[in-house]
C-alpha cells in the first residue's frame, strides 16, 4: 500500500495555505491539479485588509473547497482577511480529482510554494515515503510513516493522542529542516516555506512515475533547418 | 414374459454407478446473490463421485454418501463502514515559529465498498433415492435414475476453514485502505463471524442442491433400432432389431435385489 | 434362486427374441443363405454369394444353386414338432428351414423346341420346376434351363461359444439332419450328408454377437454360457 502525496495535486488529506502580507484583492481559481494556471478566469478572490501583519497574531480562515460536477467551487468566492493572515483550502470530498489553487499573482499558487505559505498531509498508509520538489529546487526529505500499536486500549488511546500532533518541516531556499521525520499512521506533516522559488513537496515516485518514457515522444514537424521535412 | 432380460446384482450395480457417475462431468452455474451481508457474485462448479448403492424393490436406486466436490469462486461487495467504525483524522494545529499558530480542519474518513475476490471449496455428502424413469424420445429409449425428493447436504468439515479463509482473503484485499491497518485483525473478526459456518453452508445449500437433485443418472440409452451388426462391406450392410418396448425395475430375487432391464423387439 | 445367482451380471434372450435377431440378420444380409455358380449368380452382391460350377467331364461346368430359407430356432424344450427321427435333448436347439436346389439343364444336344412331346420344351407355358423369382431371366449369363426342387429340412445341434470382430458371439453347431419325404431312403441318405454339409456351412456364417442379447444393457464379460435353459438362452458374468 502507498499513499503518493504532492502539493500539485491537493486530495482529502492535503491542505493549502497562503499568507497575505499586503493589502489588496487577490483573484484566483480552483482547477484540476496541473492545468489550475492555465485558467483565464480567476472568480473567486481574497480581500485582505489593515496595515502590515503584526508579529506573531496571524489569524486564519478556511475555505472549504467542493468538487461540483468538473467544477471545484469555494465555500465562500470572497473571503476577507487582514493583512498577514493565512486563508488554507481544503476538500473534504475523498472522492473528488485532485485540484490546485492558481492565483493571478504569481506568490500565490498551490502548483509552486513560496515564500509565506505550506502545505500539510496526512499520511494514511505505513511506509517510508522520500520527498523533493519536482520544479528542481533541490528542496528534499524523508518521512518514515510506521504503524501504531492497535493491540491494546492504551495504544490505541496513544495512537489518537499521537495523531493530534503535528509535524513541522520548514523548507528555507531549498533546505528542509528537519530533512528527516518519523510519524505514525494517520499523523499530519505540515512543510512551511520559508522562503523558496516556488516549489512543490513532492512524493519522488510521482515524480518518477512523470518521467518520459524512453522511446516514446510527441512528433514535431521540423519547419526549417537541416531537420525540415523536405 | 420380456423377451430379452439383463440383471445386474448390487454389488454390479455399485461398479455400474461408479462409472456412470465418473461419467457426468463437472457441473456448473453462476449468479449472484447475498452471503451474510455481503452482496456476492460467484460461479461453482461441481463433480460427483459414487457413494454406496443400495437396490429397493420394487424401484429405488439408494445411493448413500453421494459425494459432491465443488469449488466456488466469488466476488464478494464490502461496505467497509458496515464494519469499522467512523474514524476521522483530528484537526492538528502546529505553531510555527516567527509566525503563529496553523490549523489544519478535521478529516473525516469514509470506508469504501470494496470488491474481494475469493476462492475455496470443499464437499458436500448426500444420500439420494433414484427413482427409475423408462422414457422414448426421438427415437431413443433412456432409462434414467431420476432424484427423488431435495437431498439434505451434510458439508464438510472444512466449512469452518472456507469462512476463516473468507476472513484473511477480505482482510488482504482491503489493505491498501487508507489508515486501514489498525483495523484489518478487527475486521477479520467482523467478517468471519457476520458470515459464519451457518451463513456459508445456507448460501452454499440451494446453489449446489441442483447439481445433485437435478441430476439425472442414465442407466441405459439405445437408439430404438438397435444395431447388432455394423457394416461391413457393401455386401454387408448394417443388421438392426427394432426396441419395442422397455422396462426397468428393482426385484427381490432371493437371496439377492437386483437391478433388472427388460426389452421386446422385433426383426 | 436370483437371476444374477453368483455372477453379477444376467442375461436372456427368449428364443422368439434368437429368432428375431437370425431373421433381422439374414433379412439384412440373404446372401449368407444363398449360393450359386455364375449362371446363377453372376456376381457376388447382398443378396447371393458366388460360387464356381461344379466341375465335371464335358460339361463345361455344371450350374447350381442353392438357397435356404430363413430358419426358424426352437430352443429345448421342443415345441415345434420335430421328425421321429430327430429328438431334442437339454442344451440343444432345433432348427427347421427349406432348402431350394437348382441346377442348369443346357438344351443345346436337344432342342425341346423341335420336340412337341418333349415336357421342357417351350410351348408358351411356365416351366414347372421354374422359381418365380424374375431376376433369373434377367440377369447375363441366365441359367438357360434351370430345374429346381424344394426339400424340408430339420437338424438338431447345440450352441457354440465363438466371436464375431472380437467380441463374443452366439454359434449354432449342427449335430443331426433329416430330410422330409425323400425316397428312396439311399437318396434320402445321400441328400442329408450333402445338405447337412451345406446347413453347417450355412450356419457357420450366422453369429449373434452377445451384446445383441441384451440390447446393450450394461456390460457383460461371460463366465457362465451362453447356454440353451428352457426356451431361452442365458448368460452369467462379469460387468
Amino acid at each position: 500500500m502507498s499513499d503518493h502525496f504532492d502539493s500539485r495535486a491537493l486530495r482529502q488529506t492535503d491542505c493549502y495555505g497562503q499568507r497575505f502580507m499586503k493589502p489588496g484583492t487577490y483573484a484566483y481559481a480552483i482547477g484540476h491539479a496541473g492545468t489550475a494556471a492555465l485558467a483565464q478566469d480567476h472568480p473567486y478572490v481574497v480581500v485582505v485588509e489593515g496595515d502590515s501583519p503584526k508579529r506573531g497574531e496571524m489569524a486564519q480562515t478556511l475555505v472549504t473547497v467542493h468538487a461540483e460536477g468538473k467544477a471545484f467551487v469555494p465555500d465562500a468566492p470572497k473571503v476577507t482577511v487582514n493583512a498577514g493572515d493565512m486563508v488554507m483550502w481544503h476538500c473534504p470530498d475523498p472522492h473528488a480529482r485532485p485540484f490546485a489553487v492558481s492565483g493571478e499573482k504569481d506568490f500565490f499558487s498551490s502548483d509552486r510554494l513560496v515564500n509565506e505559505s505550506g502545505y500539510s498531509h496526512a499520511f494514511t498508509c505505513t511506509g517510508t515515503y522520500e520527498w523533493a520538489d519536482a520544479h528542481g529546487s533541490g528542496a528534499k526529505g524523508v518521512v518514515r510513516v510506521s504503524t501504531p500499536d492497535s493491540s491494546s486500549d492504551k495504544g490505541i488511546r496513544s495512537w489518537q493522542s499521537q495523531q493530534r500532533q503535528g509535524v513541522l518541516v520548514m523548507v528555507t531556499d531549498g533546505q528542509a529542516e528537519p530533512a528527516e521525520v518519523d510519524v505514525v499512521l494517520g499523523q499530519t506533516v505540515f512543510f512551511a516555506i520559508v522562503a523558496g522559488p516556488g516549489i512543490s513537496i513532492t512524493d519522488t515516485a510521482v515524480i518518477e512515475a512523470e518521467r518520459p518514457v524512453p522511446g516514446i515522444a510527441f512528433y514535431r514537424k521540423p519547419t526549417r533547418g537541416k531537420d525540415a521535412v523536405a | 414374459m420380456s423377451e430379452i432380460i439383463a440383471a445386474i446384482d448390487e454389488g454390479a450395480a455399485n461398479d455400474f454407478l461408479d462409472t456412470v457417475v465418473a461419467g457426468l462431468g463437472p457441473q456448473s452455474t453462476s449468479g449472484s446473490s447475498s452471503l451474510g451481508p455481503f452482496a456476492v457474485s460467484y460461479s461453482v462448479s461441481g463433480t460427483l463421485s459414487n457413494g454406496t448403492v443400495d437396490l429397493i424393490p420394487p424401484g429405488t436406486i439408494r445411493i448413500a454418501d453421494l459425494r459432491l466436490d465443488w469449488s466456488a469462486s466469488a466476488t464478494l461487495s464490502l461496505d467497509l463502514g458496515d464494519f469499522l467504525p467512523e474514524i476521522h483524522i483530528p484537526q492538528v494545529c502546529i505553531d510555527i515559529p516567527c509566525v503563529g499558530t496553523v490549523c489544519t480542519p478535521r478529516i473525516d474518513i469514509t470506508w469504501p465498498t470494496v470488491s474481494v475476490p475469493v476462492s475455496f471449496g470443499d464437499f458436500v455428502r448426500a444420500t439420494v433415492d433414484l427413482g427409475l424413469s423408462v422414457t422414448l424420445v426421438g427415437g431413443v429409449w433412456k432409462v434414467e435414475g431420476i432424484v427423488q425428493g431435495v437431498p439434505s447436504l451434510a458439508f464438510g468439515p472444512g466449512t469452518a476453514a472456507i469462512v476463516a479463509g473468507i476472513g484473511l482473503a477480505v482482510a488482504a484485499a482491503v489493505a491498501w485502505v487508507p489508515l486501514i491497518g489498525p483495523f484489518l485483525a478487527g475486521l477479520a473478526i467482523a467478517v468471519t463471524a457476520a458470515i459464519g459456518i451457518a451463513g456459508l453452508t445456507g448460501w452454499l445449500g440451494p446453489i449446489i442442491t441442483p447439481f445433485i437433485s437435478g441430476t439425472r443418472f442414465p442407466v441405459y440409452e439405445q437408439p430404438e433400432w438397435f444395431e447388432v451388426l455394423p457394416a461391413t462391406s457393401a455386401i454387408d450392410p448394417a443388421v438392426s432389431v427394432h426396441i419395442d418396448a422397455v422396462g426397468a425395475e428393482v426385484q427381490h430375487n432371493a437371496p439377492e435385489d437386483e437391478l433388472v432391464l427388460s426389452a421386446d423387439i422385433s426383426a | 434362486m436370483s437371476l444374477t445367482d453368483t455372477s453379477e451380471v444376467f442375461v436372456s434372450a427368449e428364443e422368439s427374441a434368437l429368432n428375431d435377431l437370425v431373421t433381422a440378420l439374414c433379412t439384412a444380409r440373404p446372401h449368407l443363405l444363398s449360393y450359386g455358380s455364375p449362371a446363377f449368380v453372376p456376381v457376388s452382391d447382398v443378396a447371393d454369394t458366388q460360387m464356381p460350377p461344379i466341375l465335371f467331364p464335358g460339361t463345361g461346368g455344371i450350374q447350381w444353386h442353392v438357397r435356404f430359407s430363413v430358419p426358424h430356432l426352437d430352443l429345448y424344450d421342443e415345441d415345434a414338432p420335430l421328425p421321429p427321427q430327430l429328438s431334442l435333448g437339454p442344451g440343444q436347439f432345433s432348427v427347421s428351414t427349406k432348402v431350394q436346389i437348382c441346377v442348369d439343364c443346357p438344351k443345346d444336344r436337344h432342342d425341346p423346341k423341335d420336340d412337341p412331346h418333349d415336357p421342357h420344351g417351350d410351348h408358351g407355358g411356365d416351366h414347372p420346376n421354374e422359381p418365380d423369382d424374375p431376376r433369373w431371366d434377367d440377369k447375363p449369363g441366365k441359367a438357360e434351363n434351370p430345374v429346381c426342387t424344394t426339400i424340408e429340412l430339420y437338424a438338431v445341434g447345440h450352441l457354440a461359444g465363438t466371436t464375431l470382430d472380437g467380441q463374443p458371439a452366439l454359434g449354432f453347431a449342427v449335430d443331426a439332419v433329416e430330410l422330409v419325404d425323400v425316397m428312396p431312403d439311399d437318396l434320402e441318405s445321400v441328400l442329408e450328408c450333402l445338405i447337412g454339409q451345406m446347413l453347417r456351412a450355412v450356419l457357420t456364417a450366422i453369429r449373434v454377437p452377445v451384446s445383441a442379447l441384451r440390447v446393450g444393457a450394461f456390460t457383460l464379460t461371460p463366465t457362465v454360457g451362453p447356454l440353451i435353459d428352457t426356451d431361452r438362452v442365458l448368460a452369467r458374468g462379469n460387468l
